[in-house]
This record gives C-alpha cells, sequence and structure tokens, in this order.
C-alpha cells in the first residue's frame, strides 16, 4: 500500500485508540445527503415508474391517430394484425357528452370500445369494482368511480346522455330527447385521470351518439413483452397510411411525464445541498486536521516525504470519508425504503393523513423505483465533492515548509 | 575517529552558508560564512546557546531548509540545486534526524513509527520488517512495540525517534538537542545509546548539543558563537 493511503487510513483509524470522532462527524454528514437523495430519488422514481405502468395499462402502449377521423380503421387494423410484436388492437372512438342523473349534471369523457377487441390491449374486466364486461351492451353504460359517485348513481341506475350533435339539432329546432343509458359497471383504474370523469360505452354507440357511422377516433395497441415500443412506433409509422401516425405512451403523457421528471430532477438538485454542506464539514476538520498535525507533517517532510504525496495523503481522507458516507448512505436509504410502509403508517397517524394520501396519489402503498443511473449519479456527486473537500486542506499541507513546521511548538 | 581526514572519507560539506532572517525590516544574521566537513562515520557536535542558529544549521546541512547563500555539497554535489521532491528523496535515503521533541506519529504505535521512512522510501519486505524490529530492540523497547507513541514516556519515545532516524541506513544522523526535553539520567542513557549506535552503523553523526560532558564525547566538537562556527577540539 503506497504510504499516503496508509498514514491517511492509520489517521482515521488509529493503532490501538479509538477512530477519529473528526471521521465519524465527517461520514455523518455525507451519509445523511447520500441517505436523503437516495430515498427522494427513488420515491419519485416510484411514483413515475407507477404512472408509466398506469398510463399504459389504461392507454395501451401506442394509438395509431389520423387527423381527425378515422374512416379506413379496418384496413389499419388488418395490416396491424401482421405486426408479430403486436399483442392486440383496439379501435376506439371519443368525445366529451353532457350526463345527467335526475338533477345531477356531469360533463365526462365518454370512451367507445369494440367490446370483442378491447380485452387484448386492455383489460378493463381488471378495473371493474362491480359488473362485468360483458354486462356492457349498446344501452348500457360503465362509469368511473368518481364520476359515478358525483352524479350520485349506482349499479342500475338510468343515466341521461346529452351529445354536442344533440345541440346542433336543437339549433334546428327538433325535438332533444337524450339517451338513456343503463349503469351496468363501475370502474376504477387507479390512474386519476381514468378515475376522475370517464365513461365508457361500446364503440358502436359513440358512434352513433357522434354520428360517425363507421369511422372511429383511432386504434389502440398493445405490444408483446420485452418489445421497444419507441423503436416499434417509428418502424410502424412507415408502414401506415399517410397522415397516420403512431404515438407512444409517453407521447400521450408528455407534458405530465416532463412535470415528473422536473420535480425528481429539481429534488436533486435541492437536495446536493445537503452533501455540499457535508462536504464544507469535511474541509474544515481536515483544515483543523492540518493545522494539528502541522508538526507531524514537517516531520514527515524531513524524513523524506515528497509534498505531493502528503498532498495524497490528506486528500485521500476527503476521498475516503465520501466513500464511506455514501456506503452508508445507501445502506440507511434502503433500509428505510424497505420499512417504509410501516414508517408512513407511523406518520401517517399520528397527522392523521392517511386519507388525503390516498386519495391524492391514488396509492395506498409508498412506491419505490431503484434506478442505478441515479444510484450513479448521487455517489458520483457525493465521491466529488468530498474528495475537492479534501483538497483544500492537503494542498496546505504540501505547502507547509518543513522548517517552519517543525518550529511551530 | 581523527581529526582531518582525507578527502576521499568527506561525505557532507558545508560551504560559505549565509542565513539570514527578515523580520518587517530588520535582520537577523544567523549564520555567517559558516564552513563545515563531515566525514564518513565521524562524529561532530555543536554548542551554542540558546537562539544563536544550531537549529537553522542543522535544518540546512539536512536540506530541510534553504540557506541564503552557500552550498551543502554531499559528495561534490550541491543539494539546494535539486527540486523539493528529489530533495526530500535525498532526505529519505541518506539522512535521518533527531528532534527534540521527538515528533512521533501518534496514530501509529512504536513498530509502525520505525517502519514508516522505509514506507516512504517504498522499500517494503522481509529484511525491512526485521532491521525495525531488531532497532526497537537495540534500543530497548522490545516490550514496547505494539505501543501507541502516545503511551510511550519521553525517554521511551526519543529511543523509538533514534530506532526510526536509523532505519534507512542513513549515511548521516542529524540529532537536534536529542536529551533536551529528557531528566539528566534518561539523557545520560538516550546520548548513550545515539553514540554507540552510530559507531556500530558506521554512521556520522551530527550532534547539537547545550551538554558540554555529551559534545566532549564526539570526534569534534564545534561551537557556534555570533553567527560563526568555529573549532574547538
Ligand atoms: N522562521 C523564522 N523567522 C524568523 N526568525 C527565526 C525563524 N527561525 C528561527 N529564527 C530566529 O533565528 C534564531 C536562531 O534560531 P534557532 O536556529 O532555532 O536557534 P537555536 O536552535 O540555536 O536555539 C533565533 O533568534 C530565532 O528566533
Ligand atoms: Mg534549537
Amino acid at each position: 500500500m503506497p504510504w499516503p493511503i496508509y498514514l491517511a487510513l492509520k489517521q482515521l483509524f488509529p493503532s490501538g485508540k479509538r477512530i477519529s470522532l473528526f471521521f465519524v462527524m465527517s461520514v455523518c454528514g455525507v451519509m445523511l445527503g447520500v441517505m436523503l437523495l437516495v430515498i427522494v430519488e427513488s420515491v419519485m422514481g416510484g411514483f413515475g415508474e407507477t404512472y408509466r405502468k398506469k398510463i399504459v395499462d389504461t392507454s395501451g402502449h401506442l394509438q395509431i391517430k389520423t387527423n381527425g377521423v378515422m374512416y379506413d380503421a379496418d384496413t389499419v387494423l388488418n395490416l396491424l394484425s401482421r405486426q408479430p410484436e403486436i399483442k392486440g388492437a383496439a379501435p376506439f372512438a371519443g368525445g366529451v357528452v353532457m350526463l345527467q342523473n335526475g338533477s345531477h349534471p356531469a360533463f365526462p369523457f365518454v370512451r367507445g370500445i369494440d367490446i370483442n377487441l378491447e380485452s387484448t390491449v386492455i383489460s378493463i374486466d381488471k378495473f371493474l369494482v362491480v359488473g362485468k364486461i360483458d354486462d356492457l351492451d349498446d344501452d348500457s353504460v360503465f362509469l368511473s368511480s368518481s364520476l359515478a359517485t358525483s352524479i350520485n348513481a349506482r349499479m342500475g341506475s338510468t343515466v341521461d346522455v346529452y351529445t354536442p350533435i344533440m345541440l346542433e339539432k336543437l339549433k334546428s329546432d327538433e325535438v332533444l330527447l337524450p339517451r338513456e343509458l343503463n349503469v351496468t359497471g363501475i370502474y376504477q383504474t387507479g390512474w386519476n385521470d381514468f378515475d376522475s370523469n370517464t365513461m365508457i360505452v361500446t364503440l358502436r354507440l359513440m358512434q352513433d351518439l357522434y354520428n360517425l357511422s363507421d369511422a372511429v377516433h383511432g386504434i389502440s395497441i398493445r405490444l408483446h413483452d420485452g418489445v421497444d415500443e419507441f423503436k416499434f412506433a417509428e418502424t410502424i409509422s412507415l408502414d401506415l397510411p399517410e397522415d397516420y401516425r403512431a404515438v407512444t405512451w409517453m407521447e400521450m403523457y408528455q407534458d405530465f411525464l416532463w412535470v415528473l421528471q422536473l420535480e425528481k430532477n429539481l429534488m436533486f438538485f435541492l437536495l446536493i445541498f445537503i452533501v455540499l454542506v457535508a462536504a464544507f464539514v469535511i474541509a474544515i476538520a481536515q483544515l483543523l486536521t492540518v493545522i494539528r498535525k502541522t508538526r507531524e507533517i514537517g516531520l514527515l517532510s524531513a524524513i523524506g516525504a515528497r509534498p505531493i504525496h502528503l498532498m495524497a495523503c490528506f486528500c485521500f481522507q476527503g476521498f475516503f470519508i465520501g466513500v464511506c458516507g455514501t456506503i452508508l448512505g445507501i445502506i440507511s436509504a434502503m433500509t428505510a425504503l424497505h420499512f417504509r410502509n410501516g414508517i408512513i403508517d407511523w406518520f401517517a397517524g399520528i397527522t392523521g393523513s392517511r386519507e388525503a394520501l390516498e386519495k391524492f396519489y391514488q396509492f395506498s402503498e409508498l412506491p419505490v423505483h431503484y434506478s442505478m443511473t441515479d444510484f450513479l449519479v448521487i455517489s458520483i456527486s457525493a465521491l466529488v465533492l468530498s474528495t475537492l473537500a479534501g483538497l483544500v486542506p492537503a494542498w496546505r499541507a504540501s505547502r507547509l515548509n518543513p522548517a517552519d513546521a517543525l518550529r511551530n511548538e | 575517529m581523527p581529526y582531518g581526514m582525507s578527502k576521499d572519507n568527506n561525505i557532507l560539506s558545508a560551504r560559505r552558508l549565509f542565513k539570514a532572517y527578515y523580520i518587517g525590516d530588520s535582520k537577523i544574521d544567523v549564520l555567517i560564512e559558516v564552513n563545515l566537513n563531515i566525514d564518513r562515520g565521524e562524529s561532530v557536535s555543536i554548542r551554542g546557546e540558546s537562539g544563536c542558529g544550531k537549529t537553522t544549521l542543522l535544518n540546512i546541512l539536512a536540506g530541510i531548509e534553504r540557506p541564503n547563500s552557500g552550498a551543502v555539497n554531499w559528495k561534490g554535489k550541491n543539494i539546494f540545486t535539486q527540486k523539493p521532491a528529489q530533495m526530500a528523496d535525498w532526505r529519505s535515503i541518506f539522512f535521518g534526524i533527531i528532534f527534540q521533541s521527538y515528533y512521533l506519529i501518534p496514530e501509529l504505535n512504536a513498530l509502525e513509527n520505525v517502519y514508516m521512512p522505509a514506507r516512504i522510501r517504498g522499500e517494503l519486505g522481509i529484511p525491512e520488517e526485521n532491521r525495525a524490529h531488531n532497532l526497537l530492540e537495540r534500543v530497548g523497547l522490545r516490550k514496547r512495540m505494539k505501543s501507541s507513541a502516545t503511551t510511550l514516556s519521553g525517554g521511551e519515545r526519543q529511543r523509538v525517534a533514534i530506532a526510526r532516524a536509523l532505519m534507512n541506513k542513513p549515511a548521516v544522523i542529524f540529532a537536534d538537542e536529542p536529551t533536551g526535553n529528557l531528566d539528566e539520567k534518561n539523557g545520560e542513557g538516550i546520548m548513550d545509546l545515539i553514540l554507540d549506535i552510530c559507531e556500530e552503523e558506521n554512521t556520522a553523526l551530527v550532534l547539537v548539543t547545550h551538554n558540554k560532558k555529551f559534545a566532549n564525547r564526539t570526534d569534534r566538537q564545534f561551537s557556534l558563537h555570533e553567527s560563526k562556527l568555529e573549532n574547538i577540539s
């Protein structure tokens, strides 16, 4: 072992004595910073992952879209059915209607689905709290849980639907008759966008309501596991007719996902300051050590230590503190995350915020996603900052004049 | 060894050393035209009042401090023409230094302190380990090898420092008032040890001391008086 590293380690772990308190304090600083960074980034990553999964579960991997309505969905579906990467594809039509249950109105987004094909893309059955997919026919409707609550509808209720087309008719003094639909199912996906204000009807009904005849608004696609949806979107776009696009789930929710990523990056930026403060702690502790050890540094120099090696000795201490702090930080963060549900229960218990947590985030458990990139970025930042912190005292140590240092009584 | 050795035997020679410290505008002359030759294996003592510049002279001879002018030649080559890193290597190979206040590294035990010069020189191995052991035994600390430097008494610390100075088999040992912090009895023991070991290892010794009795035991005696070095043997 080169002597600067040997001596650095000895100064941190002296022979036959207790471990240096400076070392413990400095490591704690780095550890706290790294721990917080790992926890926050992993939880934010967990939210991101959960949202991404929910988006794919409720929208499919891709959607084929065109400007306005799609008249030749069958041709496209035919083309898609020849792609081995595709597990399922289903046409859909969507739009806003007015819904009324007694005196309770709402303006939900309607999704018209092809009952035979839909389940190959989105398993609505899985999301149905009550009812079965087979219960959906041209005279019935599935409501999202929040929508059902807000218009006070339940299974078996009859709701009235008014469409924009009806308004057009109203202008030409025609009689306005709402479409009466039976509530035969209520669903909850866990994805707020869907649960708050949507309803599902058959594609045929939606085409009827919107006067679309045979046309649809798009085709949603689910790919086989392991297929890269972004690459596939590029290749399939080449085969599609002009004006048709394959839009990935990421593009559909681009803004939302961008904000999510921004939040995560901002948290990193804010929390890295804790590590920066820890770096100052290291710098001060090491500077004190250099001053305390002035005469020993003079001695080492007198018995033949090169200035650059003296510098390496103190610089290595900063680096080593960084290594210990980072490792301990990651370990303690992962331990805390492992027991997160207990911790959250306790926290929600004393603040009475469990319900708000579930309502806002739609998750009853705190999601966590460990990302190698996050770990690397956090570790490297912590190591670079601690080593830089050790550099200033190290430079001072190497610049000491041995004769003056030895006279320093 | 007798005074006036042949030129071939000379290893270290100081030529016309001048050293002054500047404090603000005032100038303190510490060394004025100091010349000194040291031969292989000989012992030399330097006496003088406190503050007369003995430590300064020793530091310059050992290449720790630079003179204002003059040269310290090692086998004919001025050591101050080298870069700091080379000078450090030089000190590590040829010189051993013993200070008044020991300067052991407190985080290391006795053996590790003695071994440190070998580490710095980059020569680690069984022979070096054996030498460190033997030196500690020689200075009478066989039982304290694993003791932390901070648990040793003053006399014991100076013994460790002596062993450390000898670790790399230096050609010259510089000892700056090695008994200055010790009581009379301990001091005598240490002085015997230094003189005997240097004799055994055929190492030249430059000894700075207040004590006339100790000084008289060296081959040649000098006195530093009013910035000049005089031979008084
Ligand atoms: N770095 C320095 N700056 C200014 N004066 C110094 C410095 N080092 C030593 N001196 C002065 O030089 C003189 C000689 O010091 P020193 O060599 O330590 O004497 P000695 O070892 O004989 O007691 C003293 O007067 C001391 O105050
Ligand atoms: Mg002195």
